[in-house]
């Protein structure tokens, strides 16, 4: 298969009055045609920006991608024109976003909404657009009559459906979700996993779905990155990060969530806290958090290994690992 | 053990502009000292309306709240007053339930100096940095800002100040819902050190199954305001009975890569209660049948301490 986005050292920094926050400090990824990848991570670990900077929308005012190459059906997107980027955004990448509540014009009926998009995008008239929009609200589960409803007419759920129609009404090759689902309850949540993915199936798109919650991860990915402190600090196929994961942060958050399965007395924690992304620490960026560092740890920048072919982790435990 | 604290038949109604909604609605339980109380259901389900309403932040309509066997829901204000230091609350967002102008040691001092207790200013602080040293906030923070910190040790400074007073008894309101993974199970464990060491009972309201398994002895489901089922941790994780219940754990994604059979998905959503006879749950319920539709169920038990409101499960 083709790769569709190849992201390669991508980093980006905003610029404040006084500091500069590294955001996301050389990621590499790549994903292919109708397949999903999960980024995992905690807040401020660089998860939305990295979505951002694909559609290059990181705002130019505070923010800047400083290098890196990000790649698309092939194409070098950071030598696109603004007018060339619009045209990209919502017919060959959309976004959702966590938020539908804020996602949708509240004065719009969601039919014109959806409508807008298409019709942005591929020649034809209202009609028509208004006939798509109806189609879409269908795949999506909401009966077609309720297009000229006011996004206040529907529940959360449902607006993000609408959200996910609009997504999806050019037939994108590629859907960035960010947290598509923690707005949502979890009954409401399963559905729209489902849905996500059958329609994922039917296009044959490819997604990035951003997620703090390893258990959405495992149900919909096929391969995942753990970012911390804007780096990716292991990345791999599903198998790899959920059965053989090395890096002691991939550890350490697994064993911090509580199972479902099993009851443990107490948690395992990991101390302290994640660095300021204004003033990272010297080394590893986790070292100070890692019951394994060692004085190699806090002062040099771990290398970013491939331990076994497609699984990578940036810690020099992957070093041991080699050496074996 | 001994029963702390007794919810008869407990109802709270509120008037909206579309009809009388049904917050809470006939709910009963009761809990002993040292455990904790999980109630899970989604959002608008009457949980935190059910936790407030126990505490006296909001008036119940109608029902009973026995606290060390007294009734306390029907006191006058200035009766009821010792027993609100009895009872406290940690909030869910520990971003908005601060006040961004005081510091951290006025923050905790504020239940201090509202209910008299070290009026002498040495005391006090010694008082705060105690507390502080209590919930692991390092005494450095004393002057600091809630801005200043993040989530995990704003949610300890909320723990604070619901300790301030020496409760026995703390409603715990979505505490880490806020938080990262990482600093989630930090707060965790410090709920229950705090069980361990003062011999506090909780009610320990979320939407996480997880969380919940991990840190309650008993759980309740809540429906649109009536409670479905309830039974000791164990016991309910093991066999679930009610097709809510049933939906909800199906729901939760796994961290774990498996085959997982036909995945039972609930359909559809949660709507307004308004109080009419049936199962609430009936309109998304796999199993309903005509009865479900006019028949309200009650709980009962089904042995092993649980007990259930729906006309088909069997144990």
């Amino acid at each position: 298969m083709s790769k569709l986005l190849n992201v390669k050292d991508l980093t980006v920094q905003y610029e404040t009055d006084e500091t500069i926050i590294h955001a996301v400090n050389g990621i590499s990824f790549e994903l292919e045609e109708g397949k999903t990848l999960g980024i995992v991570g905690e807040t401020g670990a660089g998860k939305t920006t990295t979505c951002l900077s694909i559609l290059r929308l990181i705002s130019e005012t505070s923010g800047r991608i400083t290098g890196g190459e990000i790649s698309f059906h092939g194409e070098d997107m950071m030598k696109k024109s603004e007018l060339e980027m619009r045209k990209i955004r919502g017919s060959k990448i959309s976004m959702i976003f966590q938020d539908p509540m804020t996602a949708l014009n509240p004065v719009m009926t969601v039919g014109k909404q959806i409508g807008e998009v298409i019709r942005k995008h591929q020649k034809c008239s209202r009609l028509e657009a208004a006939d798509r929009a109806k189609e879409m609200l269908t795949k999506v589960g909401i009966a077609p009559e309720r297009c000229s409803d006011y996004p206040h007419q529907f529940s959360g759920g449902m607006k993000q459906r609408v959200v996910i129609a609009m997504a999806l009404a050019c037939n994108p090759s590629l859907l960035l979700a960010d947290e598509p689902t923690t707005a949502l309850d979890v009954t409401i949540q399963a559905q729209m996993l489902e849905m996500i993915k059958d329609l994922q199936k039917q296009c044959n798109t490819a997604m990035v779905l951003i997620t703090h919650d390893l258990g959405i991860v495992a149900e919909t990915c096929n391969s995942v990155g753990i970012m911390y402190a804007g780096e990716l600090v292991e990345y791999g196929t599903a198998e790899n990060i959920f059965e053989r994961a090395v890096h002691p942060y991939t550890i350490g958050l697994f064993q911090a969530i509580p199972s479902i399965e099993e009851r443990t007395a107490r948690l395992k924690v990991i101390p302290g806290l994640m660095p300021d992304p204004a003033d990272l620490p010297k080394g590893c960026k986790f070292s100070p958090r890692c019951r394994y560092s060692t004085r190699q740890c806090k002062t040099q920048t771990p290398p970013y290994c491939e331990i076994t072919p497609g699984h990578f982790v940036r810690c020099f435990c992957g070093d041991y690992k080699e050496g074996e | 053990m001994r029963v702390l604290l007794s919810v008869r038949n407990l109802e709270r109604y509120f008037n909206t502009s579309h009809g009388v909604l049904h917050a809470v609605e006939n709910v009963s339980f009761d809990m002993e000292e040292r455990t904790t109380l999980g109630i899970v259901g989604e959002s608008g389900c009457g949980k935190s309306t059910l936790g407030r309403t126990i505490l006296g932040l909001i008036e119940p309509t109608d029902g009973d709240i026995y606290f060390e066997g007294k009734n306390i829901s029907k006191l006058s204000a200035s009766e009821r007053l010792p027993y609100r230091r009895q009872m406290q609350i940690v909030f869910q967002d520990p971003y908005s339930s601060l006040d961004p102008r005081m510091s951290v040691h006025d923050l905790i001092a504020e239940p201090l100096s509202i209910a008299g207790i070290d009026k002498n200013s040495a005391d006090r602080v010694a008082h705060v940095r105690k507390l502080m040293d209590t919930v692991g906030l390092a005494t450095r923070f004393e002057h600091a800002y809630p801005h200043e910190l993040d989530g995990g040790r704003r949610q300890r400074i909320g723990i604070a100040r619901a300790l301030a007073l020496t409760p026995k008894f703390i409603v715990c309101d979505e505490p880490v819902s806020a938080l990262d993974m990482s600093i989630q199970a930090q707060i965790l464990n410090l709920l229950q050190d705090l069980q361990e060491n003062l011999g506090l009972t909780y009610v320990f309201i979320t939407h996480d199954l997880a969380v919940v398994k991990h840190i309650s002895d008993r759980i309740l489901i809540m429906y649109m305001g009536s409670v479905v089922e309830q039974a000791p941790v164990d016991e309910l994780f093991k066999h679930p009975l009610h097709p809510y219940t049933h939906g909800l754990f199906a729901a939760i994604p796994v961290p774990r890569l498996r085959e997982r059979p036909q995945r039972f998905i609930l359909k559809g959503e949660v709507s307004k209660p308004d109080g009419k006879p049936g199962c609430k749950f009936a309109p998304r319920c796999p199993k309903a049948s005509v009865e479900c539709f006019s028949i309200t169920p009650e709980l009962r038990e089904m042995g092993e301490n649980h007990m259930l409101a729906c006309h088909h499960a069997e144990r």
